[in-house]
């Protein structure tokens, strides 16, 4: 298993964007009333933001990077790392994160490169900025995190269209002498690989003419290749099983108590899947926070939009565990302690 | 784990009105009150109450209510 800690580092800032333009679930007429009402009770998700045509990750990220930037204090050429999470790449080819590099300034010497994970995205990214963080010549990285779903739902699939909203963050991490150390508990399982997926559009199946040719797959769910396809059945069960049994391996295997962690920030996949973790684990729901009620399933951004929206002002100096799972299959949990962290309230785009 | 008990969890996390009746042989998909997002809650009630995994396959094998209380009624340690 994938157990592991890193030392001295700590998360400095962390910034979230999201749309201007609200979708509010009430208003989703695909479905009928009674359904929706039941859909937005279970999964809590009562309202999301969607970009406007043509509006990318890069345009919120660099906005998110800019704010975050000024606030921290951090110079551009003082940035040695850039990590961009997503899986709404720009183009097919180059990496996303280096057209992000340069739309936002940063120097030459900054590496950058793009990371293809969804809703374990975040616990990921911040595994892998903190690996580069343990050698000495990496000072200051981020750790960009979002996607702009929205582009791959379709309004006729009632499996995905009312979850996924758009948005993104950036997390700024840095080397700090004496910090105490994160530990990652991180697994992954491609067997159910077909559970999450948009299936054309890759290498394997190249978009076709016949990839935007929409079909029906049960009552309610209509999509194209092109879309993103959820199985919820297997999603909902593995989401429900996986997270709590890293979590306690996690704890177990870092001596760490549920009772002594402040915040559980969980992926914001939906309301009943948070809560089945919760009630499992056994944590009280005041150290639960959440934000799907106002933006929805935002992929790799919901741990840091969640931390901007709810506990903005209450992060500094706890101790926090982070779990993200999805698309994948893929899941990971963390554990770290906040130090005097600067968290921006959620910047609209 | 007794039936009634179960009966009585998958009435309440399903919310149902006690006019409807809950009965093993009862044909989930032929009833007014299932569907996908139902399917979710008793997935969620076997694990955060029975402590059992129910697996998409295992659900959609499981056409009664009663054959959903055998299949985690087995599973329970």
């Amino acid at each position: 298993m994938a157990y592991f800690s890193t030392n001295n580092t700590k998360i400095t800032g962390i910034s979230s964007v999201v749309p201007k333009n609200v979708i509010d679930n009430n208003d989703y007429d695909y479905i009928n009333e009674k359904e929706r009402a039941f859909l937005i009770k279970t999964t809590g998700i009562q309202k999301k933001r969607h970009v406007d045509p043509g509006v990318t990750v890069l345009d919120l990220s660099a906005k998110a990077i800019e704010a975050l930037l000024e606030k921290i204090n951090w110079k551009r050429e003082e940035v040695d790392l850039l990590v961009l999470v997503t899986q709404s790449r720009e183009y097919y080819l180059p990496s996303s994160a280096i057209i992000l590099h340069d739309k936002v300034g940063l120097p030459d010497a900054c590496m950058a490169f793009d990371v293809g994970l969804g809703c374990s995205g975040y616990v990921y990214g911040l595994s892998i900025v903190n690996q580069f963080l343990q050698n000495p010549q990496f000072k200051k990285a981020l750790l960009v995190a979002g996607d702009v779903s929205s582009v791959s739902i379709n309004y006729e699939d009632k499996s995905t269209y009312p979850l996924f909203g758009d948005g993104t963050s950036v997390t700024a991490v840095e080397y700090c002498e004496g910090a105490e150390q994160m530990h990652f508990n991180i697994e992954n399982n491609g067997k159910n690989h077909e559970a999450i997926i948009i299936r054309d559009g890759g290498a394997k199946n190249l978009f076709r003419e016949d990839s935007i040719e929409i079909k029906n797959y049960g009552e309610g769910i209509n999509h194209s290749r092109k879309d993103l396809e959820l199985n919820g059945l297997d999603v909902f069960s593995f989401s429900i099983k996986e997270p709590p049994k890293n979590i306690k391996a996690l704890l177990e295997r870092t001596e760490i108590s549920i009772d002594e962690i402040d915040y559980f920030v969980f992926h914001q996949a939906n309301r009943l899947i948070i809560e089945t973790i919760r009630k499992k684990l056994k944590v009280a729901p005041e150290k639960v926070p959440y934000s799907l009620q106002e933006y929805g399933n935002t992929s790799s951004a919901s741990i840091p939009l969640t931390i901007c929206h709810e506990l903005k002002n209450n992060a500094k100096m706890k101790k926090m565990l982070f779990c993200g799972f999805g698309v994948g299959l893929s899941w990971g949990a963390c554990v770290l302690n906040t130090e005097d962290i600067i968290c921006l309230d959620p910047i609209e785009y | 784990m007794e039936w009634k008990e179960f009966e009585e969890n998958v009435r309440d996390v399903l919310e149902l009105e006690d006019d409807i009746e809950l009965a093993p042989e009862l044909q989930l998909e032929d009833t007014d009150f299932w569907s996908s997002m139902h399917a979710l809650l008793i997935m969620a009630l076997a694990e955060s109450e029975y402590d059992v995994s129910i697996s998409g396959e295992d659900l959609r094998s499981s056409k009664t209510l009663g054959g959903l209380f055998e299949l985690i009624k087995q599973k329970v340690v």
